[in-house]
């Protein structure tokens, strides 16, 4: 036990530097397809307690299916906020896509939100089923 | 033999008696080949609706393989042109066959099919001069290396519009999801069909989409009928139900902020960023899908439902090309 504690006390969280660019191969991150491939890296990541920044050098366009996939769907394994903002960074946005990336972030924070809750509607509904 | 369309038709038929009077659609079979007679088609409603009766008849109620005749029609809006590309390789999909009758074009209407590239489309002509139009395309898959350099070449990066190439991005950005609505709901194996107009006396810009898909109104009922028993729907029964047997209320859904016809996970944002960029650009679109349409201009937004179903979603934007009309995208605002 002891072992364990120290092993997490000294293990630093690794910075993980992604180009977002030479991931989806162009400059337009617009696909839910292309959200699909970096949710995927985003989820293994978070999961090994990693930091991550993703550098949007070179990305020209920017649509919602895209920042849905790949990070409003991250807010089902993220649920607080500030565990969010400590895996996740970026850099590089253009001022209009970071506004559409918040907005999308904000919609996903109220979307599983409304779910927990309806997840313990459901329980709660099933807890009350005759035997 | 000839064989009067008019004279046999259903109840169906018989509700749209007038649109097809208007029509001229006196089309004439002789063995296995009719002869559809294209009207003038602009961009009003009858137009459309004009639209998707000859969808209905040539897809849903015909078999034969058909010419297309052009010489009862003195314009052709872009409306016209992506219908009658998708109608056409519907068609073949089918298995049957169509052709165009060029040669019964009058000039202005062979100009203007040649300039947008309608024509070399399909007969592999060459066009050397595009005009105001921005050309016809058929997209059978989602590709956006294709598209977005369609949108950003064809429609904003021609000088019509005075952004920079950072609101010009922003811009395609939102028009990226008219093209993911239509793939997401397609699903019809012939993809998405796209034209624009150039006005430059009003100084507008007009883009269509279509596609032949399950519609918004029908993809927004499964979903609600798949998820009729959670506990929060029960809740809510009466708006469920409301959605469930009124297509127009379908579709205004999909417009709400947040709402998704997605399992589980995040979205909803598309349809309603594309409204809001359009409303704040005075602009106007139209969308017909199902049995259900969307007239938004800046009279306000209003959901109707429509006698003429129409399986797919046909999508018209019109936005004006004063920069001013841009400027909210730069300022902090979320859209």
């Amino acid at each position: 036990m002891r072992g364990l504690e120290r092993l997490i006390v000294s293990s630093e969280p690794k910075p993980v530097y992604m180009s977002v660019f030479e991931l989806v191969g162009s400059p337009f991150c617009v696909t839910s397809e292309d959200g699909e491939r970096l949710y995927s890296l985003l989820v293994s990541h978070f999961r090994n307690e990693d930091v991550v920044t993703l550098d949007f050098e070179g990305i020209k366009v920017c649509a919602s299916p895209f920042f849905n996939t790949a990070i409003g769907r991250l807010l089902a394994e993220i649920t607080d906020s500030a565990s969010f903002h400590r895996f996740l960074h970026w850099e590089h946005l253009s001022p209009s896509s970071e506004r559409l990336l918040k907005t999308v972030i904000e919609n996903a924070h109220q979307y599983w939100s409304k779910m927990e809750s309806l997840g313990d509607e459901i329980q709660l509904d099933d807890s009350n089923k005759p035997q | 033999m000839f064989v009067e369309l008019v004279g046999n038709r259903s109840s169906f038929f018989y509700d749209h008696l007038v649109c097809v009077r208007s029509f001229q659609l006196k089309s004439r079979s002789r063995g296995n080949v009719r002869r559809i007679y294209i009207p003038s088609l602009s961009d009003n409603l009858t137009s459309f609706r004009n639209l998707f009766v000859l969808w209905d008849e040539l897809l849903n109620q015909e078999s034969d393989d058909v010419v297309f005749d052009f010489s009862r029609s003195r314009y052709l809006k872009q409306n016209a042109v992506v219908m009658l590309g998708g109608i056409a390789r519907a068609i073949e999909q089918r298995g049957r066959k169509f052709s165009f009758d060029w040669k019964s074009c009058q000039p202005a209407v062979l100009r203007n099919l040649d300039r947008n590239q309608f024509k070399s489309s399909f007969d592999d002509s060459y066009s050397d001069s595009i005009g105001n139009t921005i050309p016809y395309r058929h997209n059978i898959e989602k590709d956006k290396n294709a598209l977005i350099p369609y949108l950003l070449d064809y429609w904003l990066g021609r000088g019509w519009v005075n952004v920079s190439e950072a609101l010009a991005n922003a811009i395609t950005g939102v028009l990226w999801e008219i093209y993911e609505n239509a793939f997401t709901h397609g699903h019809s194996g012939i993809g998405v069909f796209t034209c624009g107009q150039r006005f430059p006396r009003t100084k507008k810009l007009s883009l269509s989409v279509v596609d032949f898909g399950i519609g918004i109104p029908e993809s927004v009922q499964r979903f609600f009928q798949r998820r009729l028993r959670t506990p929060s729907d029960m809740n809510d029964l009466g708006n469920t139900l409301r959605i469930l047997s009124n297509q127009s209320a379908a579709l205004e859904w999909a417009f709400i902020r947040g709402t998704s016809t997605k399992n589980l996970e995040t979205g909803g944002l598309g349809l309603h960023t594309l409204k809001s960029f359009i409303q704040k650009n005075h602009g106007s679109m139209r969308l017909f899908s199902n049995r259900a349409y969307l007239v938004l201009d800046e009279q306000g937004e209003r959901y109707s439902s429509q006698k003429t179903r129409f399986d797919g979603t046909f999508i018209n934007i019109t936005l004006n090309c004063d920069a001013d009309r841009y400027r909210y995208f730069l300022q902090s605002e979320a859209i």
